[in-house]
């Protein structure tokens, strides 16, 4: 959801960002075989200005950046019924030293205003549109895979934010589980997220599975889904601190 | 969430952070060589750069983080302030979340403190850039969040990296790094399942107030060698356990294999 890779690359906003960051950054030092795939927030996580007295104004400003690559790939993710497009960008690995990271972005033309809203903030406030990141992401960053042919044999979530990939892979469960990786940083109950199910599904966020088959993937029947409860048990590994 | 525990036992490391990235490495050079007195011209250097600073406070402003824990005590943090024995400058930093309102009027509240104390500031912009000068020019490095809600705060990590020392209550990554009164400086946890969040905010803030008054700033300003020494142990165990190669090697070696 977030690298904080360098200061110009203004798509963090704390810890987990940094956490990523320094991963991407020693993943490229050790020259281990990933790529890191990511979102362009188009406003950042905010410009933190002052008012007149000081006080804190938020700021939402346009960050342009000259050295990321336009890769020419596009593709769509379904979302709420409508197929939204995304376009991947390429930040290559000698710029800042990091592993090779794809970042996907749906503010570009073929959306209409709504669509490009959604790679706008990093953790937007608004519940619809934060599950709309959450497949641009997960959905999304699947797809650019099996674009680029990069065959990955580990599909690794930093946070439950890119979820919706496991149930991209969902051929079926066991090889989910061969392939997907959970780690999490927040074991507490309340630092875990949780939406309506209905709202998942009726936005497409588990890839046109039935809620019977999430159910069963996930032994989730509440109400409310667990974003990272459902990583847990979907991933092979998985490590809380 | 008993699920997530399932798996600690073969687990790689804590988070961490990238030495290459985060680390001073002149500090780093100069306690190899036993150069005690360049570490300390060096340190001095980069506080010159980010103005002087003795301790930091940074981060989200989320609630449990309690940024203005120092402040629990109103005449005990003016006496702190004030002290001209054993002056200190405060520097609080960070981003709100912006639809916190909450963090973002804790964080104006702390803005309106500062313009009372020439030697408090409330910095923006809390970034990679500000953050890294801060804590190059940190000798301090304050975390206060209340047990047990702080999942990681790494922060300290790459303070330490810096020759920062960690003062900090024993929560997120501190347990597995801390040594009290080697490499940093721990506040007594309080008994917090038997106490309400008040209790436990008293708590802290008394041994938070006495461990600063008593102890972290006398050593700082009179016994240099012991502090030095301190300085050397945290920058030592910081990269030892805590350098992101490390993390980025057992993810790669254990958990996608």
């Amino acid at each position: 959801m977030e690298f904080a890779i360098d200061q110009a690359l203004e798509i963090y906003s704390g810890g987990l960002g940094f956490l990523t960051g320094s991963h991407m950054r020693s993943a490229h030092d050790l020259g281990q075989h990933m790529v890191g795939i990511g979102m362009l927030w188009k406003l950042g996580y905010y410009d933190q200005g002052r008012n007149e007295d000081q006080t804190l104004c938020v700021d939402w400003q346009q960050k342009l950046y000259a050295y990321l690559e336009d890769t020419g790939i596009t593709f769509t993710v379904n979302i709420h019924g409508a197929d939204v497009w995304v376009k991947a960008y390429y930040l290559p690995p000698y710029v800042f030293g990091s592993a090779p990271l794809y970042l996907l972005t749906t503010d570009f033309a073929e959306n209409d205003e709504v669509s490009r809203t959604i790679s706008y903030r990093l953790y937007d406030g608004n519940t619809a549109t934060k599950l709309a990141q959450y497949m641009v992401l997960g959905i999304g960053g699947g797809k650019l895979l099996d674009l680029l042919g990069y065959d990955a044999e580990v599909y690794h979530l930093n946070e439950a934010h890119a979820l919706p990939v496991a149930f991209h892979l969902h051929n079926d469960k066991a090889e989910v589980h061969k392939r997907l990786v959970f780690t999490t940083h927040t074991p507490e109950e309340a630092g875990n997220e949780k939406h309506p199910f209905d709202l998942c599904l009726e936005m497409g966020y588990f890839g046109g599975l039935s809620k019977a088959v999430v159910q069963e993937a996930t032994g989730i029947y509440d109400d409310s889904f667990n974003l990272s409860l459902a990583a847990l048990r979907l991933a092979k590994g998985e490590r809380g601190v | 969430m008993g699920e997530a525990w399932r798996y600690l036992r073969d687990r790689p490391h804590h988070e961490c952070a990238d030495y290459r990235y985060w680390a001073d490495t002149e500090l780093y050079e100069a306690a190899a060589r036993g150069d005690d007195a360049h570490l300390a011209v060096r340190k001095k250097e980069l506080k010159r750069r980010a103005f002087l600073t003795v301790a930091d406070q940074t981060g989200r402003f989320a609630g449990y983080k309690r940024a203005d824990l120092l402040l629990r005590d109103r005449e005990w943090f003016e006496r702190l302030v004030s002290n001209t024995q054993y002056p200190v400058q405060l520097i609080w930093a960070g981003k709100p979340y912006p639809a916190d309102q909450g963090a973002i009027d804790l964080f104006n509240s702390l803005v309106q403190l500062s313009h009372r104390y020439p030697n408090v500031a409330v910095l923006t912009g809390y970034e990679l850039a500000l953050s890294k000068l801060l804590k190059q020019g940190a000798d301090i490095w304050l975390n206060n969040p209340r047990i047990p809600r702080e999942a990681s705060g790494t922060s300290g990590m790459t303070a330490a990296m810096n020759g920062a020392l960690n003062l900090s209550t024993n929560d997120g990554w501190i347990p597995e790094f801390i040594k009290p009164g080697v490499n940093g400086f721990l506040v007594p946890e309080a008994d917090y399942r038997h106490l309400d969040v008040n209790e436990q905010d008293n708590h802290d803030a008394y041994h938070l107030y006495e461990l600063l008054e008593k102890h972290v700033l006398p050593m700082y300003y009179q016994r240099q060698q012991e502090w030095t020494g301190m300085v050397k142990q945290s920058m030592a165990d910081v990269r030892v356990a805590f350098d992101s190669g490390r993390m980025a090697r057992e993810y790669y070696d254990k958990l996608y294999v």
